[in-house]
């Protein structure tokens, strides 16, 4: 099954580029395609549970139903640290994880890279 | 004032990246803005072989077309692009 | 699957945080031992990221010449393209170990790996 990992570094709220992010993840999904998310920098709010938007898209809740698709998402620990974002956070099914560990095996898996960044 | 003089524009990139290679832009957000408008369109245009302008955004913002033959997508026909058209992915 | 990785690094240091996370990025992949390449294409503002007289002391901002220097030691290739640097600053002295290259090899950098990122 051909990859696709989609890099994050933008806030959820900063502007719209985590919508796009789970609209490409739900296309490849739904395409039969392998699907990772890193979230880097901003990027790791991307899976704070407890996001509620008042008028906008709710990127949580579209992550916490692609995960049930097959997708996987890993943040960055050390920029979740820096947020003040810790363990326990996180939306079940997400992983704080590290770059050593997750997104190199995320790129040795992966077919293409998209990144979502400013 | 806070930005720098010498910002690097995606369009920048784009062209010193595209010569010679066989690529196209593929729009998102508030890049649609290049199929609005003829002397930015034809710019980009220029250094691609293809645009394609992601439908939802491009529509969100109920814009005449000014680049007629920039070809309008959704997210699954991005996909394929993505996956299966071309060999690498650049994000500017 | 991919092997290698290519961080192409657009912002300039300092006044953001992309490219020293790009650089540490790279970094990661080369320490995790499963990426066997990964090397940094320096471009536009980017460019100002190998400058050699930086001094990020001065406003209390880790080291993106250090990022730089942690990158060469783990024998990442660090490319920085000359007609960016001389467009934005003109000919400056840039850390020793980063390669100055054109356009054109630029591009057959970009070919060379599997996957880019940009920062």
């Amino acid at each position: 099954m051909k990859t696709m990992t989609i890099q994050v570094r933008t806030g959820t709220m900063m502007n719209m580029d985590t919508n796009v992010a789970v609209k490409l993840a739900r296309a490849a999904l739904d395409k039969g395609y392998g699907v990772r998310i890193f979230g880097y920098g901003e990027g790791v709010t991307l899976i704070k549970n407890g996001q509620d938007p008042k008028r906008f898209p709710n990127v949580g809740n579209e992550t916490i139903e692609l995960l049930g698709k097959g997708l996987e998402v890993v943040v960055c620990e050390t920029c979740c640290k820096a947020r003040g974002i810790v363990r326990g956070e996180e939306i079940e099914g997400t992983k704080i994880g590290s770059l050593t560990n997750d997104l190199s095996r995320f790129v040795t898996e992966s077919d293409r890279m998209v990144t979502i960044a400013r | 004032m806070l930005k720098s003089p010498h910002e690097f524009t995606g369009y920048d990139l784009v062209r010193s990246m595209g010569e010679g290679a066989p690529s196209a832009a593929l729009l998102f957000e508030d890049a649609v803005l290049f199929a609005a408008n003829a002397k930015k369109g034809k710019e980009i245009g220029s250094v691609v072989k293809d645009v394609y302008v992601i439908k939802d955004d491009w529509e969100a913002r109920g814009l005449p077309l000014a680049m007629p033959g920039f070809k309008i997508v959704d997210y699954s026909e991005a996909v394929d692009l993505i996956m299966e058209r071309f060999e690498q992915t650049i994000t500017v | 699957m991919a092997e290698s990785m290519l961080i192409l690094v657009t912002k300039p240091p300092y006044g953001f945080e992309e490219a020293f996370a790009g650089l540490r990025a790279g970094l990661g992949m080369l320490v995790s031992g499963l990426v066997p390449v990964s090397d940094a294409l320096l471009v536009g503002e980017g460019t100002l990221n190998a400058v050699k007289a930086q001094r990020p002391e001065a406003v209390k901002m880790p080291s993106n010449a250090e990022a730089i220097s942690d990158l060469l030691d783990f024998e990442a290739k660090i490319y920085v393209v000359r007609e960016d640097l001389l467009k934005v600053v003109g000919d400056v002295p840039l850390i020793d170990g980063v390669e100055v290259i054109d356009w054109e090899r630029a591009r057959q950098v970009i070919a060379e790996h599997d996957l880019v990122t940009t920062f």
